[in-house]
């Protein structure tokens, strides 16, 4: 049985209205109970936009995620949050973590964030529809880290995973979460030893190890660089879904890499969540039937990174095409 | 007063160019984008805020002034918004809630003549300092910056901007400026673009005669190292505050002047004088005060006026601390230099 399906992953643009609420609460000029209500509104405007496109499978949008790290890292024992750093090649700056003392997760509203977003997402969808919630991985965090506490990287993935991760994916689970969407670009970024990858490679398999023990599925996301990149590598990851970024420069042979680690599921990024132009419908339909014919049995299409460094307006118009094209493909195959 | 000339005090401050708008300005700019307000009187508010704001710097000290870009709402939009083929469709997000319209290209890029001319020429006349500071969004970081819809390659877009940066240094040129600033604050972040872009800078600033300086903030230094002889400017402006003076290692062999980065300008608490001299003597292990420029990290334009002013007094309090020591072993000025080492 072969599975293709559209998905929204990561961040949707934070629009300016959203961006108003935050000044305005920490202003003082509104309510926490009315910032909250506005946050649920525009998470609802988000999901309706995404039933309208065909889209069931996706995220909240991140609406009150300043990036991949924020805010979680400021419920983190051991963080301290230090001055901005550039998300890896883009014009897109976040708070690093500067990791003072042993990491240890605390009391966050992460949880009760995802609970209010699956009933909004069931208000809109009724119960056709999966809700991921978005993590960072533990080796992106650690990568991305200004370590002043740990005598070596590996501790450092190692705890990310161990006292700050795990038990957040455990709380989540406690509130109805089924699908984990862990964004590892660090992973195929680079400017590492082949040594330390092989380390964060081997902490990240031991967080779907956990995932799976604790029947929650996990989506594996890298972007910018190709995972391809991993070659070897990649067998130890091949339980989780994993996201392959179709728009990085250094993508090489992916239908012969499909094949060789037997990879039977993947997300594509096929959306070009860096560029306004809009992708070409024949182009995704000749990419997944490409990897059909590779062997994958699970096709997920979607955008191959955060959609923060698009206008909200092409974001929109992106999904809305993403949609019409997965679901337009899906009806051929099964009419064939 | 001819360029050769001009000295400026040993540890000259400057800024690196935006600046904090004043509420009034705010208003005015919100009043004509409703259409309450006419475009001239806009004008008029522009030219008042630059003279406040001059005003701010000079009463803080600072000895090279900018206008604040106060005309300016973003760095590389403000320059699409005045070279041909360009197109907006919204704002994007930078970090937190800040945003800026990122353009996109959609055609040929054409130059549509000049783009900060009257910016130098207003300064020039409301500043009473000796040299100002014009600052130019470079080539690399406009193509960066952009949505590439039209060109083949950000190098071919590129290229062609820095045609359009070359012609409008020459013009500032041509009108006396002495002191033009690149920004170029994408530069390293793509590494293996290093090489093309080092060139596009180079074409951008070649054949002008005055002093050129290249802004670089929150990027990988390391990146930067190994084309510190290559770049044609006579000045690097780094980021090291927010970086808590991490990183001033690369600095060693730097064979122009530096401009440096004293004073963090994402963070509200104000600096003290102390701060400031230790982290000048700090970098003066790599680079001699013969060398050296004191700037904030980057723009202010995100800071409340009144922190903005404190940050750039105290900033000047503490050059004060290590020119005194410095005036006692005899170095007490420098001169206003555009070649592209510092010997």
């Amino acid at each position: 049985m072969v599975v293709i399906k559209a998905c929204m992953n990561g961040s949707y643009p934070r629009s300016k209205a959203v961006a108003r609420l935050y000044s305005r609460l920490s202003s003082g000029k509104l309510s926490i109970e009315d910032f909250e209500e506005g946050i649920r509104n525009h998470t609802k405007k988000f999901f309706e936009l995404l039933k309208n496109s065909g889209v069931r499978l996706f995220t909240d949008g991140m609406l009150r995620w300043d990036d991949i790290f924020n805010p979680l890292i400021r419920y983190v024992n051991g963080v301290k949050i230090n001055g901005l750093v550039r998300f890896f090649d883009n014009n897109f700056f976040f708070r690093a973590p500067k990791v003072v003392g042993k990491l240890d997760i605390s009391d966050n509203p992460i949880p009760k964030w995802f609970n209010v977003s699956i009933s909004i997402a069931k208000r809109v969808f009724g119960d056709d529809f999966i809700l991921k919630q978005v993590i960072p991985g533990p080796f992106t965090l650690a990568m991305n880290s200004i370590n002043q506490y740990y005598s070596n990287l590996h501790e450092l993935i190692h705890d990310w995973r161990v006292n700050v991760l795990e038990p957040l994916i455990k709380s989540l689970v406690s509130v109805g979460l089924s699908v984990i969407e862990v964004h590892e670009p660090s992973l195929v970024w680079g400017n590492v030893s082949s040594e330390v990858l092989r380390y964060g490679v081997k902490e990240v398999s031991e967080l779907i190890k956990f995932c799976k023990h604790l029947g929650v599925d996990i989506w594996l996301l890298t972007y910018f660089r190709s995972l391809t990149n991993l070659n070897g590598l990649v067998s130890d990851l091949v339980d989780a879904i994993l996201g392959i970024d179709f728009f990085s420069k250094d993508l090489k042979r992916p239908y012969v890499f499909m094949e060789e680690y037997g990879i039977k599921r993947v997300m594509l990024g096929l959306i070009d969540s860096r560029n306004t132009l809009m992708e070409k419908a024949s182009m995704i339909r000749r990419v997944v039937s490409r990897v059909l014919d590779a062997g994958v049995n699970e096709v997920y299409v979607g955008n191959n990174a955060p959609m923060d460094f698009i206008p909200e307006v092409i974001a929109a118009k992106k999904i809305r095409k993403l949609g019409r094209v997965v679901n337009k493909l899906l009806s051929s195959l099964l009419g064939d | 007063m001819g360029l050769k000339e001009i000295e400026l005090p040993v540890l000259p401050t400057t800024v690196i160019g935006s600046y904090p708008r004043p509420k009034w300005l705010r208003e005015i700019i919100k009043g004509y984008r409703r259409g309450r307000i006419k475009k001239e009187y806009l004008e008029e508010a522009f030219n008042d805020a630059v003279v406040v704001v001059v005003r701010d710097q000079e009463e803080a000290g600072i000895d090279i002034p900018s206008d604040g870009e106060q005309r300016r709402d973003e760095m590389v939009e403000y320059f699409a918004e005045r070279i041909g083929g360009f197109k907006f469709y919204g704002p994007v997000r930078v970090w937190g809630n800040n945003y800026f319209r990122k353009p996109a290209v959609v055609s040929r890029i054409s130059y549509r003549g000049p783009i900060v001319l009257n910016e130098y020429l207003f300064l020039r006349k409301v500043s009473k300092a000796k040299v100002v500071k014009v600052t130019i969004t470079g080539p690399y970081t406009m193509a960066d910056w952009s949505f590439n819809e039209y060109y083949k390659s950000k190098e071919e877009l590129a290229s062609e901007l820095a045609k359009i940066v070359n012609m409008e240094i020459k013009k500032l040129e041509e009108v006396g400026a002495l002191y033009v600033q690149v920004d170029e604050p994408a530069l390293t972040t793509h590494p293996d673009e290093m090489d093309w872009a080092v060139d596009i800078i180079n074409k951008a600033v070649k054949g002008v005669n005055i002093k050129v300086g290249l802004h670089v903030c929150y990027s990988d230094y390391r990146v930067l190292k190994p084309y510190f002889d290559e770049l044609k400017v006579s000045q690097l402006a780094l980021e090291f505050a927010n970086r808590g003076f991490r990183d001033l290692e690369i600095l060693k062999g730097l064979n122009k002047e530096l401009g440096f980065g004293v004073i963090d300008v994402h963070n509200l608490r104000i600096e003290t004088p102390d701060e400031v001299a230790k982290a000048i003597e700090k970098v003066m292990n790599y680079v001699r005060p013969e060398c050296l420029y004191i700037n904030p990290d980057c723009g202010l334009k995100l800071l409340p006026r009144s922190i903005a002013k404190e940050k750039l007094r105290v900033m000047v309090e503490g050059v004060k601390i290590v020119r005194k020591k410095l005036i006692n072993k005899g170095i007490e000025t420098i001169p206003l230099r555009t070649s592209t080492t510092c010997p």
